[in-house]
């Protein structure tokens, strides 16, 4: 049984490989920015054989929750097999350039926040 | 944003925009920005144009495809209104439960099946698909969430089941499974030399088995008017293994001039009726090419080449069904106009709770036809006359000719459905009928 995390549980890809991983038993912790969207995924996952979900909510550019939010993940999961980073948006192209702003807070959400997130993952996997 | 969205029989063309729905919320979001009436499009499995909106643009619900919850011990499923039959039955199967009512094809949404209320080759005993729906949740432009059941918001749920979309965007469906012991079917085949014995095997088979279907050779004619094969079948019994066929084939493009046509069905159909078994032969196999042979061949619908085709489905009651259902073979047999796709089922007299609800105790033909300008001055207004004059109706999940009048004959609820019609939604379907 594979115990995974997921940042951006909510987003396309994320439902879809745990939908697989779901099959084979897997039991999750999913984290996404909407508490009310992560209801309807887990009640899926269930259906379609995890073995337990837990879930915490997440803006990622909020980066000083970040170590406490993947070691509360980490914690409930006990040992940690997987973690799948797929929180994203997709930048409006005009917009950023017209506002340098906005660019930055896209910049943020899609690279910073991931390779801070990826940075504290990496960390706990190490000393597990 | 998904483009170039047609009905399963690519006719009329008249292609249309999807705006994507992934969350239950996006619906009455994605409502109030339509400025023009709107309709849900699910799988794109109905045949003619009750799925497309007459603005072209509709709400394209693939993506609401999420269960929300299983009970194993009861066979209860209710899941978003996006997942289709074939995702069900690939969880159920191995849990022992199996879709009460199955159409022809696995690939519909639990949407489209109710709101087209669609049957199986099992309807004399189980009825319709809207039979099986414990509850199901409506968004209306103009209201909240609102759950339907038989006891609950009751003139909304029969109007919603059968009710063609039109009532307002299913956000989910809650079903009743049936339990089986393995994922095998028994099946019996046997070949037919005429329309009586068909009408003779369908009592027998109806009485013992569970499922009943008949391919028929519509370019028959004479004495062999009506030959075809029947296939009956129930479910197997826990010791029977079957595996699932391996490969799936594609058409890969549309091709210039419909593979499917006179010629080739000419050149098929005696050859197809020989083959089959001159005397009943028992054989266990895979639930799936038992009941969806043609969901292995993906985009079948491109055989009949750019021009697309339209299936023609009716019902004739049982009193006049001997007499119209060889009237209606015979008008097919002299055009030559025929596909290689022809089926004739008995339906029964199970009702449903569905005001539009298609099937009467009866027998059931359906046929394709590549489409032409010919099909439509030519055969289809005389098959049409047949079937109004033997009291049956056509289907509107196939339909994409049927008169305004012939229809309001057929399905005098109409004016029940229309009044809880959400008038933010439209169908070219709708729209031609109640003209």
């Amino acid at each position: 049984m594979k115990r995974i995390l997921i940042i951006g549980a909510t987003s396309a890809i994320a439902q879809h490989c745990a939908r697989l991983w779901a099959s084979e038993g897997a039991r999750f912790f999913l984290v996404a920015r909407t508490e009310g969207r992560l209801e309807p995924v887990t009640r899926d996952l269930v259906a379609r054989g995890a073995s337990a979900i837990s879930h915490a909510t997440l803006d990622v550019l909020d980066q000083t929750s970040h170590e406490a939010t993947i070691s509360r993940a980490l914690e409930s999961l006990g040992n940690c097999d997987v973690v799948l980073i797929a929180h994203g948006v997709l930048p409006d192209e005009r917009q950023c350039a017209e506002n340098p702003a906005e660019a930055i807070r896209q910049f943020n959400i899609n690279a910073t926040a991931t390779i801070s997130l990826a940075a504290h993952a990496a960390t706990h996997l190490r000393k597990q | 944003m998904t483009n170039g969205l047609l009905g399963w029989g690519r006719y009329p063309r008249t292609p249309q925009a999807g705006r994507e729905i992934a969350w239950i919320d996006d619906i009455p979001r994605t409502l109030k920005k339509s400025n023009k009436p709107t309709l849900a499009y699910g799988n794109g499995r109905s045949y003619g144009d009750s799925c497309l909106a007459v603005s072209r643009e509709v709400l394209h619900m693939k993506t609401l495809d999420r269960m929300l919850g299983v009970d194993w011990t009861s066979g209860i499923i209710r899941a978003e209104a996006g997942v289709t039959l074939g995702e069900i039955l690939q969880l159920s199967v191995p849990k022992g439960w199996f879709l009460p009512v199955s159409p022809g094809t696995k690939f519909v949404t639990l949407g489209g099946a109710v709101a087209n209320d669609v049957h199986g080759k099992n309807h004399h005993r189980k009825g319709t698909f809207g039979r099986q729906v414990c509850s199901l949740a409506l968004q209306r432009s103009d209201a909240n969430l609102v759950t339907c059941s038989a006891t609950e918001n009751e003139d909304l749920f029969r109007a919603t089941i059968g009710g063609l979309g039109l009532t307002g965007i299913i956000a989910w469906v809650e079903l009743q499974l049936m339990p089986v012991k393995s994922a095998a079917v028994d099946t019996v085949t046997t070949r037919f030399n005429d329309l009586a014995s068909f009408f003779e095997l369908s009592s027998r088979f109806d009485a013992s088995h569970e499922y009943g279907v008949a391919w028929v050779d519509c370019l028959a004619r004479g004495k062999n008017l009506g030959r075809g094969i029947y296939i009956a079948a129930e479910h197997a019994g826990a010791h029977t293994a079957a595996s699932p066929p391996r490969h799936n084939l594609r058409v890969p493009f549309d091709p210039p001039l419909p593979i499917v046509n006179g010629l080739t069905t000419r050149l098929f159909n005696p050859l197809h009726w020989r083959m089959a078994p001159a005397r009943e032969r028992s054989r266990a196999m895979h639930y799936d090419p038992y009941f969806y042979p043609l969901d292995r061949i993906h985009d079948w619908n491109r055989l009949y080449g750019r021009r697309g085709f339209q299936q023609f489905q009716c019902v004739i009651p049982d009193a006049k069904a001997e007499t119209g259902i060889a009237a209606l073979l015979q008008a097919v047999a002299r055009s030559g106009r025929a596909s290689f796709l022809t089926v004739l089922k008995r339906c029964g007299d199970i009702p449903s709770p569905g005001l539009l609800s298609f099937p009467v105790r009866g027998i059931s033909l359906a046929i394709d036809f590549p489409q032409s300008a010919q099909l439509e001055t030519g055969l289809l207004p005389e098959l049409d006359r047949i079937v109004h004059e033997n009291d049956g109706r056509l289907y509107p999940a196939k339909d994409a000719h049927m008169t305004a009048k012939h229809f309001q004959a057929a399905y005098p609820a109409w004016r029940d459905v229309e009044r809880l019609r959400d008038p933010a939604l439209m169908s070219a379907f709708w729209k031609r009928v109640t003209a």
